[in-house]
């Protein structure tokens, strides 16, 4: 569904991205996981057009992705949930879940997201859908941004380190909502630096280590791969 | 000094105030969207009072304050599609030194089409006369340079708040990349707000003009009030466009009543004390 191949990728003259490869595919959860700065967060940015490949190509549901913008990706069935999060903070949780449905609820057909199912999911945004951005907490912000990127009902869900900074229970929510969304079928990219959180959901995993893929195997491999753990996770 | 006094003094105020933030609120929201300064927006308001005094001179006033604001927006499109889109990946300091120069280059063609000397714009039968408020008379016609500015301000202020536009366009300025990767074409907005800004300077300029003699200098005089205007209200907010034009309005006017000889000073000094308090204004938008 979406294959990247052989990425370079970086910020102004400084190269981060020297050659990434991987596969994800439909109906399938893929893991990137690698040490900090290893380039993981620049992978997703350069597939979202944020940042301007300097080589290599993404190809997406067939399509060459590379060098669009970031709102013609973003059209193609691809939503993001970065690493920053990136609450609208002026725009209440309502309006910051309507931006997306609104003008993505034509694509879920019968089985798509909704705001009631939204709501059911995660009753605490109902709770919350007054209050602004910013006035919400880390755990309630990731929510929302996991919320307002299921309301463009995408063929690919991108995740950048869901659950940094969260607390333990707030994590095994957001676990347990992953998990529904693989069983739905939803195909996932997902950077985590958690690696238990991570090989329990994923199917197939990517290492990148120093802006190159160093590792590729299932979840279950690379669980029993001590060696390999060690030398890129640090785990 | 007995209370008429007092109230006439308010009322300009308020008028200088509202026509500051007809100006204000397109630049200070192009400015939210798109970090770019247009230094030519009061070139664009001059523009409006000339292509008004013209229209109106052989259709009357109301043709010609219609026509201002299109006209205008017709204007800033061009200028938008063949300049400030080309400039968008380019430093803040190119986009300043190129709008500065726009303000020469369109003070000349200001003066190539209509000359030097100064045009003046009738205030419609409608509107002329005075009507008397707390024992003085005051023009009607200043009534509806308020009125105008109050009307934008409700209209804007629902659009931004209640509409799904409104909703993008405040997303964008709190974070255009994100607003982008939401499938939201930030770039056709900015072009939006590019025009409805040059707009509302051009409709500014046109409801200014019958209060003041419509000379090509007009847009460089009420650049700096325009600026300090939307650097105490805080960048990107339009709470920021009125607040700061309501002050700047009352500053200057009551200034000049109470220390004629500091007024033309006071500005600059609560300019000053603003960026030391709060160096991003009182109200500027949230995102960053
Ligand atoms: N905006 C930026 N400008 C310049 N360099 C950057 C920028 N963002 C990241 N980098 C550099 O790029 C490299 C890779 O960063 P990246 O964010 O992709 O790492 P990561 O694998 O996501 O790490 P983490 O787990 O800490 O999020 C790092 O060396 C980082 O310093
Ligand atoms: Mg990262």
């Amino acid at each position: 569904m979406l294959d990247i191949n052989e990425l370079q990728s970086g910020y102004g003259e400084t190269q981060v991205l020297f050659d990434v490869s991987l596969q994800v595919k439909p109906g399938r959860v893929h893991a990137i996981l690698g040490r900090n700065g290893a380039g993981k967060s620049t992978t997703l940015k350069t597939v979202m057009g944020l940042l301007k490949a300097k080589s290599g190509a993404v190809e997406f549901d067939g399509e060459q992705i590379s060098g669009r913008q970031p709102f013609k990706v973003a059209d193609m069935g691809i939503a993001y949930v970065p690493e920053t999060r990136d609450i609208f903070p002026s725009l209440t949780v309502l309006e910051n879940l309507e931006l997306t449905q609104r003008r993505f609820q034509h694509r879920g057909g019968d089985n798509g997201w909704t705001l009631e199912k939204i709501y059911e999911a995660f009753p605490r945004l109902k709770e919350r859908a007054g209050n602004y951005g910013d006035e919400l907490s880390g755990g309630e912000q990731q929510m929302l941004t996991i919320a307002r990127a299921l309301l463009m009902n995408p063929k690919l869900l991108i995740l950048d380190e869901p659950t940094e900074g969260l607390a333990p229970i707030i994590v095994k929510q957001i676990h347990k909502q992953l998990s529904v969304l693989k069983q739905q079928g939803l195909t996932i990219l997902l950077v985590e630096q958690n690696f238990g959180f991570a090989t329990s959901l994923a199917d197939d995993v990517s290492i990148i280590g120093k802006g190159q893929v160093v590792w590729r195997g299932s979840a279950n491999e690379i669980r029993e791969d001590k060696a390999t753990q060690h030398q890129w996770l640090g785990v | 000094m007995d209370i008429s006094f007092w109230i006439l003094q308010l009322l300009n105020a308020l008028q200088l105030s509202m026509l500051l933030f007809l100006l204000s609120v397109g630049l200070t929201v192009i400015f939210g969207l798109m970090h770019f300064v247009n230094l030519a927006h009061g070139a664009l308001y001059a523009l409006g009072a000339y292509i008004a005094a013209s229209v109106a001179a052989s259709m009357g006033y109301w043709a010609g304050v219609l026509v201002a604001p299109f006209a205008v927006a017709v204007l800033g499109l061009i200028l938008y599609q063949f300049l400030i889109k080309r400039m968008r990946s380019s430093g803040p300091m190119a986009q300043v030194l190129v709008t500065f120069g726009l303000i020469f280059a369109l003070l000349d063609i200001t003066r190539l089409i209509w000359g030097d000397l100064a045009l003046a714009l009738d205030v419609p039968e409608l509107l002329a006369g005075r009507v008397s408020i707390g024992g003085i008379e005051y023009p009607v016609y200043r009534f509806f340079v308020m009125a105008v500015g109050l009307v934008a301000l409700v209209v804007l202020h629902l659009m931004l708040t209640k509409t799904q536009l409104g909703a993008m366009i405040r997303a964008g300025v709190d974070n255009d990349k994100m607003a982008a990767c939401l499938g939201i074409n930030v770039e056709r907005l900015f072009f939006l707000v590019f025009c409805v800004g040059c707009a509302l300077a051009g409709l500014a300029g046109a409801v200014a003009a019958p209060l003041l003699s419509v000379v090509p200098e007009m847009g460089v005089d009420i650049l700096i009030p325009t600026l300090i205007v939307i650097v105490i209200g805080g960048l990107g907010s339009l709470k920021g466009a009125i607040v700061g034009s309501l002050i700047y309005g009352f500053v200057q006017t009551f200034g000049a009543v109470f220390a004629p000889q500091l007024a033309s000073v006071m500005i600059y000094v609560l300019l000053a004390l603003v960026l030391v308090m709060r160096p991003s204004g009182l109200f500027p938008a949230k995102g960053g």
